[in-house]
């Protein structure tokens, strides 16, 4: 797998503490998107689905599940979905964000994901719809499916999310929508470390062919 | 022609120089600022005695050469050095030397590494205070903006999950 990023423990990205992976490459590249970085399909932290689950059983007793997104996580479809089915096996709970609506996942033929999902987010990010008040969702038009019964009494809370961890170095990892001049001077200090955004320089026939095992099934 | 003089290593360090007598197997009381030695000679025990700071070893000068004490039983100048073999007086300062230097080096390291010990202690610590210090002001600020704060602490790490109700302020 290509991942971007990933926090063994996070507690705004689904119900509980859970391991989330950011994807690295996104055929889909909403305007306006927060995560530009996240979209090129040039390696970052390359793991073998095997590698990366071996990562999470160090954390199972800890976390409560996994959070995918990115990055679109779909494209990278045959890795995503045999990653849901081990965490399954495992008695985790999964949880994806995607750009894709739901109706494009069926059309897609890549139903058999939602049979390994307790919660999935869907729905490009549009701009226009902007939200930082909402619960997991970035745009008011995304929506949220619980498709389990495992989060059957879950209640959406929509307020602002932000997660600052404090390392051991001392360094922040900030995390959800935070308003940052809230924090203009921690956010500051952490300026150098972050990833700079980057807007891929590859076409997208390009990205494909740099992504070929990855690659998406069809570029939207 | 010309003379090469050595002076032995000043024991001026009295815990250092008991150690070097324990540890070659002199026994010794002490007396007052004296060390008494359990090395006998015509003016009794020998001893080391503190003279400007350092601990100088005083003797009945015959003694260096033997005499009819050293056959007695008990007698000078002493029998007792390891294996109770016999040891003229500068074989014995010499032999209370090289443990001597051998306990100050050992002593060097232990001090360096103390040294050491402290230094990371008081690292970690600046750390610690800095990462409070950095976690209060973060709180702090996040609750002048209406956040509420939770902290959790996972393996180390420390995590503040800020949740504001945006419709109420």
């Amino acid at each position: 797998m290509n991942i971007a990023h990933f926090e063994e423990h996070s507690f705004i990205y689904g119900p509980g503490c859970r391991f989330v992976i950011w994807v690295q490459g996104c055929s889909i590249r909403c305007k306006g998107c927060w995560n530009k970085e996240m979209w090129a399909f040039e390696d970052r932290i390359i793991l073998s689905v095997k590698d990366l689950l071996l990562k999470i059983k160090n954390e199972k007793e800890l976390i409560e599940g996994i959070t995918l997104l990115g990055g679109e996580p779909l494209d990278q479809f045959d890795e995503i979905y045999e990653l849901l089915v081990e965490c399954k096996k495992l008695g985790l709970s999964t949880m994806l964000f995607t750009g894709y609506e739901m109706t494009e996942i069926i059309e897609k033929k890549m139903s058999s994901l939602l049979d390994n999902l307790d919660i999935l987010i869907t729905g490009r990010y549009d701009k226009t719809k902007r939200t930082m008040n909402h619960q997991w969702i970035g745009s008011t038009n995304q929506e949220i499916h619980f498709l389990t019964d495992r989060y059957a009494d879950y209640q959406i809370e929509n307020n602002n999310y932000t997660e600052i961890t404090i390392n051991e170095d001392a360094s922040l990892t900030i995390l959800g929508f935070p308003q940052l001049k809230t924090f203009e001077y921690e956010t500051n200090l952490i300026a150098n470390t972050l990833p700079k955004p980057h807007v891929p320089a590859l076409k997208p026939k390009l990205c494909q062919r740099a992504c070929k095992a990855n690659a998406p099934r069809e570029i939207v | 022609m010309s003379a090469v003089v050595k002076t032995a290593t000043p024991f001026i360090n009295k815990e250092l120089l008991l150690q070097a007598l324990k540890n070659i197997g002199c026994n010794f009381t002490l007396q007052g600022n004296d060390i008494l030695t359990d090395r006998k000679d015509y003016y009794g025990f020998q001893k080391f005695s503190l003279n400007n700071g350092r601990y100088v070893f005083l003797h009945d000068s015959s003694a260096e050469i033997g005499s009819f004490y050293m056959t007695q039983p008990n007698g000078y100048p002493w029998g007792n050095i390891k294996n109770q073999e016999y040891k003229s007086v500068s074989e014995f300062l010499k032999t209370v030397e090289n443990e001597y230097q051998s306990l100050y080096q050992k002593k060097l390291k232990e001090l360096e590494l103390k040294r050491l010990e402290e230094e990371k202690r008081r690292l970690e610590q600046e750390r610690i205070a800095f990462i409070e210090k950095q976690k209060s002001t973060i709180i702090a600020r996040a609750k002048e903006k209406g956040y509420s704060v939770k902290e959790e602490n996972v393996k180390g790490k420390i995590k503040l999950v800020l949740v504001r109700n945006t419709y109420s302020k």
